[in-house]
């Protein structure tokens, strides 16, 4: 995927929470550092996968791409402009082009909309069409997405959970938007339902030539769809590859862990493979070690894990890793300035 | 704990400062010269005796001058002195302050020893006559004003019945008969309205906690049906009533209102009124500050009573 | 949701009690029989027969006519003193809500300030230094109430807000007012129909209350609660001038109890209050 111009970019994004201590005079406050300095970069026309166990950051930084939390510190770079620094009407102007895909299909539609007006929502916030062409351009809008126009009067309980997914993906494209962040959009969904969104979205990515940003903790999902792929861990990126290699020849003990935890249906080639596992308690995201974040679980962890943390460092090409393991032969790498 | 309890404190501080000023205010900006509206229309055309009122209600001096000294007052309990009987407001406060208390506290205990045994028993026999019995009851005691309630029960226990006296007070020192037996009758009322409100939600989360999980668990165990009742479910509705109580403060206090004025009773409620109706200002204003102090510090604690009693409470105030 | 209402029987009693009485407030100067403030000093308090029906006040006023206009300045206030309760209230705890930060402390602690009084002393405390009569009831019944109102929005908003479809809302570009209005309002307006039928009654209260003690309607004007408390003097020697009152007033405010019990069942049957 080389050589494509670069859609998002995002540099040393940091959002903490503060944490309520109830203590009337103390002003030790504590954080939770949900995203910790996250850089990465999405080409034009790519799924690049962002892969992670719940409470790892990824939602919050999706959340932050797309301005619905402001970030601590850190820029956004999108389609050439500085996200961060819109405000106002030119912010919502901008907001038509990067569209989000919500995990939850029994959340994420207004229940007192009818299916029409919840599409038409994003028709009537921009003033774009009115009366019977915004019927026509909703009616097309659901076709795309595999519904036919009977769905319009329906309100979203009438509709299964995959119907209702199909609704916010169209919800989502109406306006053409160039990116379109799918935050754990197929986790809620039964496994068969979730092969046909995949594919529906990977039919619309062709189809609208769109960029997608797919969120996920379950790993089988992000192989399926993704080119690229990055894994987090407690707020930092720890891992970013092409899907291939990713799966093929990890190199972050905690992507070795994470892929040999995936069930393997052939109970031989289960009890052949090699188990890296985690032991110990997991930080608490309010207080992570001095140094590495895995560094109380890593079965390699070697002294340097526990004093400094790793960079995020090229080892091959395309291949970038955060880990110590890898530092060691720094002559002929260099820091990534290509993610 | 600690830190909780000093910041409840600061902050009950912080709001009996505020009902104080705004009580201190209400006086500067009310329609109409305070003095001349005390003196009447004839001695009030006098502009000697009007500067002599308005000195008196201290109303000669500018605003941040007034307001510390009423503040210094404040704090030392000074509220100066009554306009219409010359009294010192705080002696005349004082004095009333424990007939309203008392008459408040009985009232509770009243709607606590009729409204918990009426709710638990409506729970347990749900759907009989009894239940709707003490539901339309307890509608009534919650939809009529306490005045009404007042009127019929001395209608009914006092003029038909001729059971018990109608007003008047005597003290506990001079005939503790007498004294309790005038007492009934206020206190009674106020408690009918509160018992109807006890009682609801006693029987509805009775209702609650014995259709739990829990409680089939024990059934199936085997427990005494007895035992199960009254230690298990009991514990639940003992803070579903001190959540009533805390809600219901202000019907309580305007409970003693309307009833110490139905009764003829001498509380600082009925005072309140009377110097309304003098346009007695000192009075008023020390009156409402004093009740609505009271009204704060109750309600402070009930606050820790119920993180006490409520074991979630007390996870989520750590 | 029509249906669901039209199937609760309560509801439907209770809210055509509600209708008639409010229908009655606006026809009654033209069905009331005698003029409700015309003294006849030779017939005082006679009980019922052809002419008053219901009898004579210590006026030798019409009591069923003053029953009958009566009913205006209680319906006035408590619904004038709702309206601006919901409105205000709901408006200032959604924006609290909505804004967090510094319009969310200012907005939660001055309805703190208000709630520190009990009802009826704040409302005692104007009446002492401003004067009774309607409007300032409506102003400081409305005020007092104001924060319940601002609560229930508050929170409702903070919940709602994080909900994924206003998420979406304002990722497809809306802006506050319509993310506000026509997204996150409706979606909070159950519980705040809920505490209205719940004020009424309490405005009802408050204010038959004042008006018992002389302090509220402005007399002669009628009012059930002022006719209460007149005739309360008179208890022993007639007393249905004190019944009628009495028990025209409780009904209307129990009406008005079981049909906020009833939309309670109708709008949010997840909570059980019965």
């Amino acid at each position: 995927m080389e050589g494509r111009e670069t859609i998002l970019e995002v540099k040393n994004v940091k959002k903490y929470f503060p944490i309520q201590n109830n203590v009337l005079f103390n002003n030790n406050t504590d954080y939770v550092k949900a995203v910790d300095d996250v850089s990465l970069s999405i080409r034009k026309g790519e799924t690049f996968g962002l892969v992670g166990e719940s409470g790892c950051g990824k939602s919050t930084l999706s959340r932050l791409i797309t301005r619905l939390i402001e970030p601590d510190e850190g820029e956004i770079i999108f389609d050439g402009q500085d996200f961060v620094k819109l405000k106002g009407k030119s912010l919502r102007k901008e907001r038509k082009k990067i569209q989000m895909i919500f995990q939850n299909p029994y959340e994420s539609l207004n229940p007192r909309m009818t299916i029409e007006d919840i599409i038409g929502s994003s028709f009537d916030i921009h003033g774009i069409a009115k009366g019977k062409i915004r019927r026509k351009k909703i009616e097309e809008v659901l076709e795309k997405v595999g519904l036919n126009s009977k769905f319009l009067t329906r309100y979203p309980h009438e509709l299964s959970g995959g119907q209702r997914q199909r609704i916010g993906i169209a919800r989502a494209i109406a306006l053409n938007p160039k990116l379109i962040i799918c935050d754990e959009s197929v986790s809620a969904l039964d496994v068969s339902v979730q092969s046909q969104i995949l594919n529906l979205l990977k039919d619309i990515q062709e189809e609208f030539n769109l960029t997608y940003l797919f969120i996920s903790h379950d790993l089988s999902v992000i192989k399926n769809i993704s080119h690229r792929i990055a894994v987090m861990y407690l707020g930092k990126i720890v891992e970013i590859s092409d899907a291939d290699t990713l799966y093929e020849s990890p190199m972050h003990p905690y992507t070795k862990a994470l892929l040999s935890s995936i069930p393997i249906p052939d109970p031989e080639a289960s009890f052949q493979r090699e188990r890296i596992e985690l032991i110990g308690d997991i930080p608490s995201p309010v207080n992570p070690p001095k140094g590495c974040n895995l560094c109380t679980r890593c079965p390699f962890a070697m002294p340097v894990c526990h004093e400094r943390k790793p960079e995020l460092i090229e080892t091959e090409k395309d291949h970038i890793v955060a880990c110590h393991l890898y530092t060691s032969n720094s002559e002929h790498m260099k820091e990534s300035t290509v993610l | 704990m600690k830190h909780d309890i000093l910041i409840r404190i600061v902050t009950i501080i912080f709001q009996v400062f505020i009902v104080v000023t705004i009580v201190f205010s209400a006086i500067r900006f009310m329609p109409g010269d305070p003095a001349v509206l005390v003196l009447g229309t004839e001695k009030g055309a006098d502009p000697e005796a009007v500067a002599e009122m308005r000195k008196t209600l201290g109303l000669d001096q500018p605003f941040l001058t007034q307001y510390i000294d009423w503040m210094k007052g404040a704090v030392t309990l000074d509220f100066g002195q009554s306009i219409f009987s010359g009294i010192d407001v705080t002696e005349s406060i004082m004095e009333r302050l424990p007939k309203t208390l008392e008459l408040a506290f009985l009232a509770m205990i009243l709607a606590i020893i009729i409204g918990v045994p009426l709710g638990i028993i409506a729970a347990l026999y749900r759907g009989s006559v009894i239940d709707s019995m003490v539901s339309a009851l307890a509608a009534v005691g919650i939809s009529f004003p306490v005045y009404i309630i007042g009127t019929f029960l001395i209608l009914l226990l006092s003029f038909k019945l001729n059971l018990l006296p109608a007003s008047g007070y005597v003290s506990f020192s001079e005939n503790p008969l007498e004294h309790i037996q005038r007492m009934i009758l206020p206190a009674l009322t106020i408690a009918f309205g509160l018992a109807s409100t006890i009682a609801r939600m006693t029987r509805s989360s009775m209702l609650e906690v014995l259709n739990k999980d829990f409680i089939r668990t024990l059934r199936a165990k085997g427990l005494n049906e007895r035992k199960i009742i009254f230690k298990h479910a009991f514990r639940n509705a003992i803070i579903a009533i001190i959540t009533i109580i805390g809600l219901e403060l202000g019907n309580l206090i305007g409970g003693t209102v309307l009833i110490e004025y139905l009764f003829n009773y001498p509380g600082l409620s009925s005072l309140l009124i009377q110097s309304i109706n003098n346009r007695d200002y000192p009075l008023i204003q020390g009156s409402i500050i004093i009740i609505a102090t009271i009204y704060i510090l109750i309600n402070l604690f009930v606050e820790i009573i119920y993180g006490l009693v409520d074991p979630r409470t007390r996870k989520q105030n750590r | 949701m029509i249906k669901k209402m039209l199937k609760n029987k309560v509801f439907v009693v209770c809210f055509l009690i509600f209708i008639s009485i409010i229908v009655l407030s606006l026809i009654g100067p033209w069905i009331a029989p005698h003029n409700p403030l015309e003294i006849n000093s030779s017939k005082v308090l006679q009980p019922g027969d052809s002419e008053n029906i219901l009898g004579t006040d210590e006026f030798g006023r019409d009591i069923l006519s003053r029953l009958i206009i009566g009913i205006r300045p209680t319906i006035t206030v408590a619904l004038g003193a709702t309206s601006i309760a919901f409105v205000f209230g709901s408006l200032l705890g959604m924006i609290a809500g909505y804004l967090r930060s510094l319009p969310e402390k200012l907005i939660m602690r001055s309805a703190d300030i208000i709630l520190s009084f009990p009802p009826i002393l704040l409302a005692l405390l104007v009446v002492g230094f401003w004067g009774g009569g309607v409007r300032n009831l409506i102003l400081i019944i409305g005020i007092v109430y104001m924060p319940y109102f601002a609560r229930l929005a508050y929170s409702s908003t903070i919940q709602v807000k994080g909900l994924e479809y206003v998420q979406s809302e304002i990722l497809l570009g809306a802006s506050h007012f319509r993310v506000l209005f026509k997204i996150i309002f409706p979606n909070i307006l159950s519980p705040l129909i809920i505490q209205s039928s719940l004020t009424m009654a309490a405005a009802i209260l408050l204010e038959s209350g004042l008006s018992f003690l002389g302090l509220g309607i402005i007399p002669p004007e009628p009012s059930w609660g002022q006719m209460i408390g007149e005739a309360r003097g008179y208890i022993f020697t007639y007393p249905m001038y004190v019944i009628w009152p009495s028990l025209l007033l409780g009904l209307t405010i129990l009406s008005i109890n079981l049909l906020g019990d009833s939309l309670r069942d109708i709008l949010d049957p997840k909570i059980k209050i019965k």
